[in-house]
């Protein structure tokens, strides 16, 4: 039992955030009518002192950090990994069970109201009924029998507890805004009322708390999952439709690609999301059993924990599901992208086919221009040495008279005449060449320009020869 | 801007609005008048209730991570 061997009649515990410093010194302002909140190191070094030689285990974890002994109560800071807990204690008067816990829940409520209006908010708060051992499990039994609602009941191990045999019950049913009850039969509920039971109860809070605020998001994203599926479904048949009438275009198909890897990171988003959760829910599950199981009697059924184990498991199984769910949407989602990056990929190649059958064409006609273009040459070559080749004899008989040229050989006057005009013409194609590339190393040039000068001057000599 | 600084703006202007529809009621002349807005005052209330909630679970839960 506490400091002055009174037993119990009920212990109100207000859970709030480590991070809500002020709310928590605000009401410890207000229960106490300003005792000093002290901060800093925790006291757990003094709780033999205190009377409060709980297990070592869970002692320290919930830490005291003050004790305040007020008129009508007592009052308790403790402190958990994240949140701290504020334990009034009522102590018995000597009544009847029923009307003494009737008087402590009155006191409970008349107080509320005013403790709690300056705050944002407490996190939780829990009242536990207490009734002694060899009384109280007859007496909670019928009480728990007028409870409207389920009444589970917990025996606890006296070896976890070191408070002799005892029974919890829970009341689940009377839960409400972040309010719990419980009634606890032991002889020495110190231990267990101070440290143990806050343990609990803030983990089954906190499981709680993260459930619901899964449960929300849970709602979004299937909500979101749906339609996703909606729009990649409106996709994928507008796919079919555009196959039906006539190709999309490759632009259109692009967004398409674009809004479905939207709608796939989004997927992808939510998938992390409930990931993130699946995986908290699953680790403070494993916490409330490992915890549950120090607690209760291992020859008894411990309903309270079967209960929210159930409860919580459920959720756990719930976000699996929408993970597998999420996972299958996404795979729709991979494989629609897939196929309209096919299609794209398809019409592309069409595209590359049909710009390569048209180079060919191109190709082809190129050729056949070329070769209209080389036999034009040639005609013209042909043309022009004609008319050089009439020149020519025309200014040799003009210049040195026409009885010396007809004195000449018919053959040998063909040989020369035609050796100039051919290197004439030959040459002509040569030097617009040289011109064109702007050099006078040709071969066929300078060869062209040698015959032509060498028929020139056999045109000389056989006119003096014959003159 | 951060997500629990927006909560907490939204959970002042839900209690503006309680206190305006309060004012509302207690102002009104006629019986009708008055229900409506205690009706709407309490829905406000209510949203209040859902956003200190919401904003508990997020503190906590950033507060594991």
């Amino acid at each position: 039992m506490r400091e002055n061997a009174r037993p119990l009649a009920a212990v109100h515990y207000y859970y709030l955030l480590k991070s809500d410093e002020e709310d928590l010194r605000l009401l410890w302002n207000s229960l106490t009518g300003g005792a000093n909140l002290q901060t800093g190191s925790p006291l757990a070094s003094t709780l033999p002192e205190l009377g409060l030689s709980g297990p070592e285990k869970t002692s320290g974890r919930c830490q005291i950090i003050q004790k305040f002994d007020g008129p009508d109560g007592d009052f308790c800071l403790c402190q958990l990994s994240d949140m701290s807990v504020i334990e009034v204690t009522y102590w018995k008067h000597d009544e009847p069970l029923e009307s003494e816990w009737l008087r402590v829940a009155d006191a409970i409520e008349a107080d509320r109201d005013r403790l709690l209006s300056g705050l944002n908010g407490v996190f939780g708060e829990t009242t536990l009924l207490v009734a002694p051992a060899n009384t109280g499990f007859e007496a909670m039994v019928d009480a728990a029998a007028r409870v409207d609602g389920a009444a589970l009941q917990t025996p606890l191990d006296p070896a976890a507890t070191g408070a002799g045999p005892a029974l919890l019950v829970h009341f689940p049913d009377l839960a409400a805004d972040g309010r719990d009850y419980y009634a606890l039969a032991a002889d020495d509920p110190g231990p267990f009322s101070a440290t143990m039971l806050p343990e609990v109860d803030s983990l089954i809070k906190k499981l709680g708390r993260s459930a619901s605020y899964f449960e929300i998001q849970r709602q979004t994203v299937v909500s979101e999952r749906a339609d996703v599926d909606r729009q990649v479904g409106d996709l994928l048949h507008r796919q079919i439709i555009s196959d039906a009438d006539a190709a999309p275009e490759t632009e259109i198909l692009e967004e398409q690609i674009a809004a479905l890897s939207r709608l796939f990171g989004l997927l992808a988003t939510d998938s992390l999301l409930v990931r993130q959760s699946s995986d908290r829910l699953s680790r403070d599950i494993k916490l409330l059993n490992q915890e549950l199981a120090l607690l209760a009697s291992k020859d008894s059924t411990d309903e309270t924990g079967r209960f929210y184990l159930s409860r919580f498991n459920l959720d756990l199984a719930e976000a699996e599901t929408e993970l597998r769910n999420l996972d299958f949407s996404r795979q729709n989602a991979q494989a629609a992208i897939e196929v309209v990056r096919t299609q794209v990929e398809i019409m592309r190649a069409g595209e590359e086919a049909a710009i390569q059958k048209q180079s060919k064409e191109i190709l082809s006609s190129s050729l056949v221009l070329q070769e209209e273009r080389l036999a034009l040459q040639v005609a013209a070559g042909f043309i022009e040495f004609v008319l050089i080749f009439y020149y020519v004899l025309k200014s040799w008989e003009g210049i040195a008279g026409v009885e010396p040229v007809e004195h000449i050989s018919p053959l040998l006057r063909l040989l020369v005449i035609g050796s100039f005009s051919a290197s004439a013409a030959v040459g002509t194609h040569f030097l617009a060449m040289a011109i064109q590339h702007r050099s006078v190393k040709s071969v066929g040039l300078w060869i062209s320009a040698g015959i032509l000068v060498l028929a020139f001057i056999a045109m000389e000599l056989l006119t003096i020869a014959n003159s | 801007m951060d997500v629990i600084k927006l909560m907490e703006e939204a959970i002042e202007n839900e209690r503006h609005a309680v206190d305006m529809y309060r004012q509302g009621a207690e102002a009104a002349e006629d019986p009708e008048t008055r229900s409506i807005f205690e009706q709407l005052a309490r829905w406000e209330e209510e949203h209040e209730k859902i956003l200190r909630e919401r904003l508990a679970t997020l503190k906590m839960i950033r507060g594991q991570l």
